[in-house]
């Protein structure tokens, strides 16, 4: 069994970078009401099929997806078969699937498509891609290895900082505003005095992955790579990266729950905030539903991301829908694929889907006041995506090793090593199977 | 005269063993033997899983060799084992005598719950044990303030991190060995018991002269298992600690993941596992010197 | 006096069984009452062993989500794949019980054996895999059935039990003519009757906790395991530990049943077969 928690982090890291701009401003269903796509379709539509298709998660019509193809099934005459494997378990299924040309007729997935590019169909032979956002199609759509994008983005996230309102009244905090941002070290300060005044046991908590923690490395101005002329060079051991890891090993020693990065836990940090014990969470944005639903004892909101020392930052990712080239029928997943992707249809998606939108002219309109303002910091947050974490995305040092990375971090906070040493002996690592040479 | 009987019947009983042998032999070869074969040529390429194979020697073997933490969690491995191995023989032995007592009532549902906890994926395994043990949120440590006294960092402390993934090792196991031992203890003829009790010896002296002596062949299993069950202790971990604080609970099958299978490095991962094959192999071929082969009755 | 005596260390022996029992049972009591929280107060602290109502929502989606059909599927995979598991770890251990003072190569043999269990079989899963689809057993439920019988646990409980057995029952039987099978089959078979109960338990548990080759070889969903099934719940963003208790604590049943059932027939071999005097 692989871990858990690797997955739950694996999740969100598994994803790509992005350019961004926000989402597109109309309210949802405020589309035409076209079903046909704006679409180069050529072939005429399939019906009777049954249409195979590989999920991570036992289907049903309360979930975006289920409920689209449920939709689509009904409406084109064909049908679905579904086979549920978890997200890790495709990987090991996958090649296997392939190996005996069984392969399914179209995967929602979280990295297959970025891994094994040349397995699957190249989405602009029959789809226009101008109408995705190009964030969302670049962070979560491309290879891993080259440019090319090798499936459509559905599910989508960011990193988003949620607080507990009543410690922060407690404390006598207010929340920073979108104009006005803490800076890092502000953030660190005020965990502090939530933690003394404000009735929380630990001030501030970030999931274990390397998709928190990094956006503070690049708010520092830091990455993991640097490109020199043509080539890259390994950067994550830069003197600007050891000092962002020395601060965070501090604030696990001051102010975070400690066992977490240091890794003697599969505990879930999320558990300890809707436990009412964190007074500042740095988690995905997809939570948000979860924590609308099962948080009933505080209030809590969501908050713009601090500054560093260079600017604010902020990393997406998500899942994909991506059609296997050597399945059976993969027109049959096109044709589900162009349907989805309408104006309509993906508006019924994000009602039930509830996150940012990968289409430009889509968008999800929340219920209630107190939830249409954090679906704004949310949605402005995906403006904080830097140019570095782009570059070090398009590098694709991820390919190489990414639970190295977080297991140097870990080993840092946990005591083991210096911060230093700690990315000295990553970078070094990375060196070596990248074949990049190391800039510091 | 032995001699030449054995002699006339060797060839039909030679026959006789193969015949009884084989079925287990033949898909024992077909299902492992072969795939080890094939495992152990992959450990000279860089094979993928998938796309890529190529020859490239012994390269990756003299990688693992030169990987100081190849060594420190081989090393973790083997302290983790000398010190859990007494529990994983002795707890099972006492239950087993235990519930195998006349005077025990009710044993049926004595036996059943203690077996349980073995029926159970690592996966649930884990989060049950975190429910006890998790530093933040775990029964102990609750139990402990209730107490007046000072909850212990489990996740913290490297020792105490150890200490549940021990415990949690040995309650998922300690059902499955004392059944072995059940099944030895009642193999144990009652004229022994009665006979032992006519000399006036104790209970206890009766245990540890007659009981323990005669479960030998048993004990020999419950060693050799847990042993290698031990080295081999991986998805408990995955459930419970990850391998942390740090690296202090990272052991060797652990390694292999992560540096092999988990970063698709089938190559590598193989040679390692080729390596810790041969490990593993000397450590039981040791012991089954010192036990003549599982104790001749 | 002697029988109040008898009656106090009952008494004691009783107590102590059960206070045993119950704290390595307790955790399994609390992942039990769990499975019935409502999904917010799974990790809610301060603890409540109890839920606050009893919730059976989690139950009904894993059964609507089909877990009847893979506890169905898991079932051919276990009975199948232990019967197979008891009939050639018998034969094999009691072969290389009996034979090992005549036959000079015995223990190598065994020695082969021993490799299953000495080599992490994890590294083992791809190459095992390539075996099986190359002789055509993939999405084929033989496939994760006959590369996982032989179990050297299996083979070596029998080789202990045979070898406790003293070799002049076989011989005995020879002078009376009887053919080796039939000394094995007649003879030995009932006598290792407490190995059978115990490796058939042990067996069924592990088939019925198979995971990796089953979600390699089976491309079906209607032919998924129970195991495939639980993982599936550890979705994209969050594991779905309700459903993952739920589906837990359900299909552990059909094992418990089979424990129970069994475990009372793990008596000696001999006494089950009258050669006690």
């Amino acid at each position: 069994m692989a871990s858990m928690k690797k997955f739950a982090a694996g999740a969100f890291a598994a994803v790509m970078a992005a350019g961004l701009t926000a989402c597109g401003s109309g309210s949802a269903g405020a589309t035409t009401g076209a079903s046909g796509s704006a679409t180069p379709t050529t072939s005429k539509a399939i019906t009777g099929k049954e249409m195979s298709v590989m999920v991570s998660e036992m289907p049903s019509d309360t979930d975006a997806l289920g409920n689209a193809l449920s939709t689509w099934a009904s409406e084109s005459g064909n049908t679905i078969k579904y086979i549920v494997v978890s997200n890790d378990d495709m990987l090991t299924k996958f090649p296997a699937m392939a190996k005996n040309k069984d392969l399914p007729d179209l995967i929602s997935t979280t990295g297959l498509h970025q891994l094994y590019p040349e397995e699957f169909v190249k989405p602009e032979t029959f789809i226009d891609l101008s109408q995705f956002n190009d964030a969302a199609l670049r962070s979560v759509g491309k290879a891993y290895a080259s440019d090319d994008i090798t499936g459509l983005p559905d599910q989508y996230t960011v990193t988003c900082l949620y607080y507990n309102e009543d410690a922060f009244a407690a404390a006598g905090l207010t929340a920073p505003t979108k104009d006005n941002p803490w800076t890092w070290d502000q953030l660190y300060e005020n965990a502090k005095t939530l933690q003394e005044k404000g009735g929380v046991k630990y001030g501030f908590a970030a999931d274990v992955s390397r998709a928190r923690y990094d956006i503070m490395m690049y708010a520092n101005g830091g990455s993991i790579t640097q490109k020199d002329g043509d080539k890259i060079k390994v950067a994550v051991n830069s003197p600007q990266n050891v000092k962002t890891l020395e601060k965070f090993v501090e604030a696990n020693n001051d102010v975070m729950p400690k066992a977490i990065w240091a890794g003697g836990t599969t505990d879930n940090p999320v558990e300890y905030f809707k436990n009412g014990d964190v007074g500042i969470l740095l988690s995905g944005s997809w939570n948000y539903n979860t924590f609308s639903t099962d948080i009933s004892k505080f209030k809590f909101s969501v908050m713009t991301s601090p500054k560093g020392s260079a600017s604010q930052a902020a990393i997406v990712g998500g899942g994909a829908l991506a059609v296997p080239k050597n399945g059976k029928q993969p027109q049959l997943a096109e044709q589900f694929l162009q349907w989805l992707y309408t104006d309509e249809h993906y508006s019924a998606f994000l009602q039930l889907d509830k996150g940012p939108s990968v289409m430009k002219n889509v968008s999800y309109d929340p219920g209630t006041d107190q939830a249409k303002a954090d679906y704004a910091v949310i949605q402005n947050e995906v403006n904080y995506v830097t140019d570095a974490f782009l570059a070090d995305e398009a590098a694709g040092w991820r390919q190489y090793k990414d639970n190295e990375y977080r297991d140097a971090l870990k080993q840092a906070v946990a005591g083991e090593v210096t911060a230093q040493q700690a990315l000295d002996g990553f970078a070094s690592e990375l060196a070596e199977s990248s074949n990049w040479a190391k800039a510091y | 005269m032995k001699k030449r009987r054995k002699a006339n019947t060797a060839f039909r009983h030679t026959g006789a063993f193969w015949l009884f042998v084989l079925p287990s032999l033949g898909l024992f070869a077909l299902f492992f033997l072969l795939p080890l074969v094939l495992s152990i040529w992959f450990s000279f390429t860089d094979f993928d899983g998938w796309k890529k194979m190529n020859f490239i020697g012994l390269k990756n073997y003299t990688k693992i060799l030169k990987d100081s933490s190849f060594y420190l969690s081989l090393g973790r491995t083997f302290i983790y084992t000398i010190v859990n191995l007494p529990f994983k023989v002795a707890i099972p032995l006492l239950l087993a005598a235990l519930v195998t007592s006349k005077k025990l009532k009710g044993n049926t549902a004595v036996r059943t719950m203690i077996y349980i906890p073995v029926l159970f994926s690592s996966l649930v395994a884990g989060i049950t044990i975190n429910w006890m043990f998790s530093q933040e949120y775990g029964l102990v440590n609750f139990l402990l303030e209730k107490m007046g006294m000072t909850p212990l960092e489990w996740s913290l402390n490297p020792t105490l991190a150890t200490v549940v993934i021990s415990v949690a090792s040995n309650w998922v196991s300690a059902g499955y060995y004392m059944l072995l031992y059940v099944g030895g203890i009642n193999n144990i003829s009652k004229e022994l018991y009665e006979a032992a009790s006519i000399d006036g010896s104790g209970k206890v002296n009766t245990f540890f002269h007659i009981t323990v002596p005669l479960l030998l062949p048993t004990t020999f299993i419950v060693l050799l298992l847990s042993t290698v069950n031990l080295l081999k202790e991986y998805a408990l971990i995955q459930g419970i600690t990850l391998g942390g604080p740090g690296t202090s609970t990272t052991y060797i099958v652990q390694y292999i993941f992560s540096q092999g299978f988990d970063q698709y490095k089938y190559g590598y991962a193989s040679a390692a596992g080729v390596l810790v094959s041969i490990v593993f192999i000397v450590i039981a071929a040791i012991q089954f010197k010192m036990t003549k082969g599982g104790g001749e009755v | 006096m002697k029988t109040s005596k008898h009656l106090g260390s009952t008494i004691a022996i009783t107590v102590l069984g059960f206070v045993i029992a119950l704290i390595i049972f307790f955790p399994i009591i609390w992942l039990t009452f769990s499975s019935f929280k409502p999904r917010a107060e799974l990790f809610a602290y301060p603890l409540h062993l109890l839920p606050s109502k009893f919730n059976f929502d989690y139950y009904g989606s894993v059964v609507n989500d089909g877990l009847f059909v893979y506890m169905k599927n898991s079932l051919f995979l276990a009975v199948v794949g232990t019967l197979i598991t008891v009939l050639i770890s018998a034969s094999c251990g009691y072969a290389l019980a009996i034979y090992r003072k005549e036959i000079p190569y015995v223990n190598k043999v065994f020695a082969v054996f021993l490799l299953g269990t000495l080599i992490p079989g994890e590294i083992l899963t791809i190459a095992q895999f390539t075996v099986v689809t190359d002789i055509g057993l993939y999405n084929n439920i033989w496939g994760c059935i006959l590369p996982v019988v032989t179990t050297t646990t299996g083979i070596f409980m029998y080789r202990q039990h045979y070898m406790s057995i003293p070799l002049a029952l076989a011989e005995s039987a020879r002078i009376d003519g009887a053919s080796e099978f039939m000394i094995f089959r007649k003879i030995m078979l009932p006598l290792g009757y407490s190995v059978t109960v115990t490796l058939t338990i042990f067996s069924f548990m592990w088939r019925w906790n198979d995971y990796i080759l089953p979600l390699m070889l089976l491309s079906d969903q209607s032919k998924f395991t129970i195991q495939i099934a639980i993982k599936s719940y550890i979705g994209t963003m969050a594991v779905d530990w309700s459903s993952i208790l739920a589906a837990s604590v359900l299909s552990i049943v059909p094992v418990i049943v089979l424990y129970m059932i069994l475990q009372k027939y793990i008596t000696g071999g001999l006494a089950a077969t009258g050669v006690k005097g």
